[in-house]
């Protein structure tokens, strides 16, 4: 870790003399990429309203960790939301519009998390999960996002082919021999783990835009797969960075301001399209 | 399809009557409820032991400090039934606005009058360049003295209620304020002996001004409130710069900020009880203020004498 810091320290970054911000820094860091990733095709499958469920899942699984009195209801979390996935995919493919199935379940999901989290009227306690805080983060964190990074670039590389054939032609992708349920829905559960894992430094309110700005920014303007997901991650990384300067200088939410530049990019791309036209 | 429906009518009214009501089951007792957890234990060492008087608190006891609280219905329950609803004051019962509209014949005490007030601003290191407007820090029964203020004024509105057993809520008044002092003889640091502190419970002022602590800086993380990085940096400059080696924190959200800015530099975190939550006994009050006293001595201890 040591070689880290110093290198950190070279940065041209006032604020990097601290730990707790260098700490900050590479959180967002490694954050970008990893939404990068997922936010590309989560765009492309038009589950952008998906994983916004997920995210306010969040509160069931903190409901359910205090239930059973656990002090860290990440584990809580994550079980619920690959849960909720895992039946949102699932029930999906019925007859009801899916846009009705995931509201459903994403209001449902909330209610039962503020039903547990307002017994006794003490729902302010939770509420630093709304907003998030990325300079608590410890270097634990650090690490466990670290190997959730390390994990979804295994399962992307041995997926890829398989999940952009299901998005772009689902019959195809039969035909073909592609397992189309079981992709999907490994793909959902790496989104589950990468929000939940997240949702605290992010905030529940912001985490979604995340995800989608990034990609939906670069997709505006892209026109082939690699440059799509390479555009991606450099906006990513780009907005996580300024928001997280400007959060420093103005004293901001490190999540909101992030969310901020990225939408900035994605407007600036959405008129570079028009006039390219 | 007409069953379904009519058993959906009925559901709420299968519902309530799970739920067995229990009002109005006290006859010809004295019904005294109070806002939240200090002011419960408070009110306990006053009751102790009086026959005919029942003592309630309205807010659960994991609630912690009542800033935003949000009434639930078995809290308005409480309240309606109340002869005496005794509240901390010095706004810290902000949603009590609301209820004095909703109940205006409610007989509401405020324990903390007499008090002389905190204003939070004096401590900010902040305070000189954004925040200029003041606010009363509400904490007020974290120090003893104050404590013992607010048992006085319980007392008074309890025998102006109850003037029957006026004897007895004095004579445990006169218990009270007797181990008050006894606590306050055992004090270790004396006035002026200033050492410097950062503090992360906006009711620590209140101990810092027992203990004679100079707090140097301020960081407030109670439940809806996050430090800003530059905050944070702020205190860390400064804290490097005064060399200020103690950092109070109570075992909330302030913990992890106390650890991030130790951590930093170079100082110890050390754990004292906001008293916002904790057994429902008498006891528990000087239990905690004992507490603390320990834990600022082993404090003190540990590099300074």
């Amino acid at each position: 870790m040591e070689w880290i810091n110093t290198m950190l320290e070279l940065l041209p970054f006032s604020f990097l003399q601290y730990d707790f911000m260098k700490n900050a820094f590479l959180a967002v860091l490694l954050l970008a990429p990893l939404f990068a990733l997922l936010g590309t095709m989560t765009v492309n499958n038009n589950m952008a309203f998906f994983s916004d469920a997920l995210g306010h899942s969040a509160l069931t699984g903190i409901g359910i960790g205090t239930l059973l009195g656990l002090k860290e209801p990440l584990f809580c979390m994550i079980a619920f939301g690959i849960f909720l996935s895992l039946a949102i995919t699932k029930v999906k493919d019925g007859t009801t519009s899916s846009d009705t199935i995931i509201s459903v379940f994403s209001s449902t999901a909330m209610a039962i998390g503020i039903v547990i989290l307002s017994q006794e009227g003490g729902f302010a306690k939770f509420s630093s999960y709304l907003i998030g805080d990325v300079l608590t983060v410890t270097q634990k964190d650090l690490l466990l996002i670290f190997v959730v990074l390390l994990l979804s670039y295994f399962i992307w590389a041995l997926l890829y082919n398989s999940l952009l054939l299901v998005s772009v032609n689902p019959s195809l992708a039969v035909s073909r021999n592609v397992n189309a349920r079981f992709t999907e829905n490994v793909f959902v559960v790496l989104v589950a783990i990468t929000v939940m894992v997240s949702i605290r430094l992010m905030g529940i309110l912001t985490i979604n835009s995340l995800l989608i700005l990034p990609a939906a920014a670069a997709r505006n303007v892209v026109t082939n797969a690699k440059a799509y997901h390479w555009l991606t991650t450099a906006i990513g990384l780009i907005s996580a960075l300024s928001g997280l300067v400007l959060s420093y200088e103005m004293g901001t939410s490190a999540g909101a301001s992030i969310v901020v530049v990225a939408a900035l990019f994605f407007f600036i791309t959405f008129f570079m399209a028009k006039i390219n036209k | 399809m007409k069953k379904i429906i009519l058993l959906f009518i009925c559901f709420p009214f299968l519902l309530t009557a799970c739920t067995v009501s229990s009002a109005k089951e006290y006859e010809n007792t004295l019904v005294v409820v109070a806002s939240f957890y200090p002011v419960y234990i408070l009110a306990k060492n006053i009751t102790e032991g009086v026959p005919g008087v029942v003592l309630e608190n309205m807010a659960q006891p994991q609630t912690g400090c009542l800033h935003d609280y949000q009434l639930t219905t078995k809290d308005r329950k409480a309240i309606e039934n109340a002869d005496l609803f005794l509240i901390n004051g010095a706004g810290m019962e902000s949603f009590l606005n609301g209820v004095q509209r909703q109940y205006p014949q409610l007989p509401v005490v405020d324990t903390s009058q007499g008090i002389a007030l905190l204003h939070s601003h004096q401590h900010h290191h902040h305070a000189e360049e954004e925040h200029h407007h003041e606010f009363e820090n509400g904490h007020i029964w974290l120090s003893s003295e104050n404590g013992m203020i607010q048992a006085e004024n319980i007392c008074n509105a309890l025998v102006q209620k109850d003037p029957d057993h006026a004897e007895q809520y004095q004579k445990n008044l006169e218990a009270f304020r007797s181990n008050i002092h006894s606590f306050q003889s055992t004090q270790p640091l004396s006035k002026g002996n200033a050492q410097k502190a950062v503090i992360f419970h906006e009711g620590f002022d209140y101990i810092s001004e027992e203990y004679g602590f100079v707090v140097e800086g301020e960081i407030l993380a109670e439940e809806n409130q996050t430090p800003s990085a530059k905050e944070l940096a702020q205190i860390i400059d400064h804290a490097k710069q005064q060399q200020i080696k103690l950092f109070f924190t109570a075992d909330d959200a302030g913990r992890a900020y106390a650890e991030l800015i130790a951590n930093e530099v170079g100082g110890s975190v050390y754990l004292l009880d906001p008293i916002t939550s904790g057994p429902m006994e008498k006891e528990a009050y000087l239990n905690a203020l004992y507490y603390n006293q320990k834990t600022i001595q082993e404090a003190l201890d540990n590099g300074y004498s």
